[in-house]
């Protein structure tokens, strides 16, 4: 599934889109009385290279490859209740004036948007 | 007399086993009891008869054995030393090992189902090893990396950029996975990208492997594409398209 919003092309595997995944507010899975503010991440969509802000000239990680995790709250990298982010999350999180238009995707023109949601298809 | 006997017994046990081998006959041992008297011994036959049966119960037993497991006949021991026997034994034994080991696996697999796109095999929960060792496991945004790799068997026309499409659907794009797999660890036309565990290797394949898509490519009417970039995590797939 691609990102609806980016910062721009992946500059590690150069064909990825960092798109801004969205985390809301909920509470540290590890620690139930701490709560995680709602952040964001700017994630490939191709090597899922990870930014903790919103500049692609800082270090980035990679998540483990079979059970990612956000590196700032901890819970599940996909799913969950995070999201590829709306232009109501880029205002959110202040991001606004950091994406490129013209990198915007509508949710509906692919149809593995759907899929990655869901993950529920079969494989074969 | 005793002296007489003496001799005549000792005639007969020089000269009774020439008779008997001239005559087919199976004479009686006689032997001088403590009393100094001539007692005939127990004949041969019982006890050469027992031996021949067992013989004959184990040639029979070695045959049936052969007859139901169709092993070829051991060859006649002729010079080989003790050496090459044993070592004809360990490879019998380890070739008989292979064999439970070959059918447990079939039988394993004949468990896990056919394998997957015709080759790869199901290695564990949602884990599938292709031929060349590629690993495509659970991950990615899409759930699984088959999910992902399926991604560039479609072009994305309304994509921003390039998006790589592999000629022929999946079951050819994991075979040029596989054979840009394989390239690379020969790093044959590869140049390899290392970073904090992930490797980057971009393949040059020598002939057409698919297109580029997406707003770029259709822009640029889809020209060819006969690079691979492999985005690997040790032998897992994370990304894998045509460039």
């Amino acid at each position: 599934m691609a990102p609806r919003h980016s910062l721009d092309f992946c500059p590690v595997c150069e064909a990825g889109l960092c798109g801004v995944r969205y985390f809301p507010a909920q509470v540290d899975p590890d620690n139930s009385l701490r709560s995680v503010p709602a952040h964001g991440l700017i994630i490939c969509d191709e090597c899922e290279a990870i930014w903790v802000k919103p500049d692609l000239n800082t270090p980035h990680q990679f998540p483990d490859p079979e059970s990612p995790r956000d590196p700032i709250g901890g819970g599940v990298l996909w799913g969950g209740n995070s999201r590829w982010a709306t232009k109501e999350d880029l205002q959110a999180l202040d991001w606004s004036e950091l994406i490129r238009p013209e990198l915007d995707i509508a949710p509906e023109t692919s149809r593995w948007d759907d899929l990655g949601e869901n993950q529920s298809d079969s494989i074969a | 007399m005793s002296f007489a006997i003496l001799l005549l017994v000792g005639f007969y046990t020089a000269f009774a086993p020439a008779i008997e081998r001239r005559t087919g006959l199976d004479l009686p041992q006689l032997t001088i009891g403590s009393d100094g008297g001539v007692e005939i011994a127990k004949t041969k036959t019982d006890s050469t008869v027992a031996s021949a049966v067992s013989d004959t119960a184990v040639k029979e037993k070695q045959r049936s054995k052969s007859s139901t497991e169709t092993k070829p006949e051991a060859p006649a021991r002729s010079n080989r030393g003790p050496l090459a026997e044993r070592m004809r034994k360990s490879r019998e034994s380890s070739s008989s090992q292979n064999q439970k080991n070959q059918a447990r696996e079939a039988s394993t697999d004949q468990a896990r189902g056919p394998p997957l796109y015709g080759f790869l095999r199901e290695v564990g929960s949602q884990r599938y090893m292709s031929p060349g060792g590629l690993l495509y496991t659970p991950g990615s945004a899409e759930g699984h990396r088959l999910k992902h790799v399926a991604r560039h068997i479609e072009d994305q026309p309304s994509r921003p950029g390039k998006h790589g499409v592999f000629d022929g659907g999946m079951e050819k794009a994991l075979l040029v996975i596989d054979r840009a797999y394989e390239r690379a660890q020969k790093k044959q036309r590869t140049t390899t990208f290392k970073e904090d565990g992930r490797i980057i290797h971009t393949v040059d394949m020598g002939s057409r492997v698919g297109f580029i898509g997406g707003r770029e490519g259709n822009q640029k009417r889809k020209p060819m594409a006969r690079r691979v970039r492999l985005v690997l995590d040790g032998n897992r797939i994370i990304t894998a398209f045509p460039l």
